[in-house]
């Protein structure tokens, strides 16, 4: 390690090995042993840094109260129930199918429901044009009953007399 | 159909994998073992985003709920479980923060020590308290990414691997984002500095 990619490091992540990427650690330890008055004057202000962060830390401990709401919280809680859901593989590390939130029995029903709207439209549209034809349709079947009816009456009379 | 539930552990490497089985399956008991492992950490994380004591168990409610909830249905791409929880309480701190522009850097957590009972007590404690507060507001100040790799790195002791994946950007934008963090830190802390390192060599 040179001594540029030494300061880079500390520059960093701090004078604290332990917070230094695995990687680099040895190769940054074996340096520091290597040139030992160099490493401390690169050291020096990062190390009133890290103290300084050091002393706004928090202690961490855990809070029973905290964790006694949040399972009384959660015993009143349904869980979301299971959809099996074939999903293609992806390099996102952790997530869930879409947004951080898993599919709901909703979004299916609002798929459905716009599958509907969709079939009853292009049901609508189709009826309509038939419905403009059939005038015409309905005209000329009346006429050919008329005519049909006519022609019988006709005969019927003709054949009585 | 269980053994569908929580299909994202295609391996057995995560550390939480049986506990988010379990909690798959709707156990109280495991929502407690994962707060056992994960919670105070989750809080502190929260804590050193919102600098506020009551926000950061709301938020730290929230992450453990939206694993209670959304367990039977977990996926994962590969990562640990526990980069899930922290990426949710990261991106509920984002939200609180752009909800509340405005941070209150004066409510801290009291860190009181039981013992003080003389005046040179009290007056070290005000000064402790004052040198954190002067640190918090620095954090506080620096852009939101700079200050989650700093918590990340130095308050969290997390590897830049497990940094970079619960800020959810590569590695080498982590280790830019850490590096610049530490300068403005040190820029913004400089002025400082003699009056902070004198009280902490007091309180020492």
């Amino acid at each position: 390690m040179t001594k540029q990619q030494y300061q880079d490091l500390v520059s960093t992540y701090g004078v604290h090995p332990a917070r230094w990427p695995e990687d680099l650690r040895l190769s940054a330890l074996t340096f520091t042993q290597a040139n030992q008055d160099l490493a401390a004057k690169i050291n020096e202000g990062e190390a009133v840094l890290d103290s300084l962060l050091d002393a706004a830390s928090l202690p961490e401990t855990v809070n029973d109260l905290l964790m006694a709401r949040i399972i009384t919280a959660a015993k009143n809680t349904p869980q979301q129930e299971f959809l099996h859901i074939e999903t293609p593989a992806n390099d996102h590390p952790t997530r869930f199918l879409a947004d951080d939130e898993p599919p709901t029995p909703i979004t299916n029903w609002k798929k459905m429901a716009a599958t509907l709207l969709i079939t009853m439209g292009i049901g609508f549209v189709l009826g309509q044009s038939l419905t403009a034809n059939s005038e015409y349709y309905m005209a000329d079947t009346l006429l050919a009953f008329n005519s049909e009816a006519e022609s019988s009456a006709n005969l019927w009379s003709e054949s009585n007399q | 159909m269980t053994q569908n539930r929580a299909s994202g552990f295609k391996t057995n490497s995560d550390p939480d994998a049986k506990i988010v089985t379990a909690l798959a399956s709707g156990d109280p008991a495991a929502l407690k073992s994962l707060m056992e492992r994960h919670l105070p950490r989750i809080k502190s994380l929260a804590w050193y985003m919102l600098k506020d004591e009551m926000r950061a168990e709301d938020i730290a409610q929230e992450v453990f709920m939206k694993a209670w909830k959304h367990a039977p249905n977990w996926q994962s791409g590969g990562a640990k479980y526990s980069t899930w929880l922290y990426r949710v309480a990261k991106n509920l701190c984002y939200d609180q923060l752009r909800k509340k522009q405005e941070i209150h850097l004066d409510v801290l957590p009291d860190i009181t020590d039981p013992s003080i009972a003389s005046d040179e007590a009290m007056i070290q404690s005000d000064k402790l308290a004052s040198q954190k507060t002067k640190i918090a507001q620095a954090l506080t100040a620096l852009p939101e990414r700079q200050n989650l790799a700093i918590i990340l790195c130095h308050f969290q002791n997390k590897s830049q691997r497990q940094a970079a994946d619960i800020m959810e950007i590569n590695v080498r934008a982590y280790e830019s984002l850490l590096a610049r963090g530490r300068q403005s830190l040190r820029q913004r802390l400089n002025p400082h500095k003699k009056s902070l390192l004198k009280d902490m060599g007091d309180h020492a």
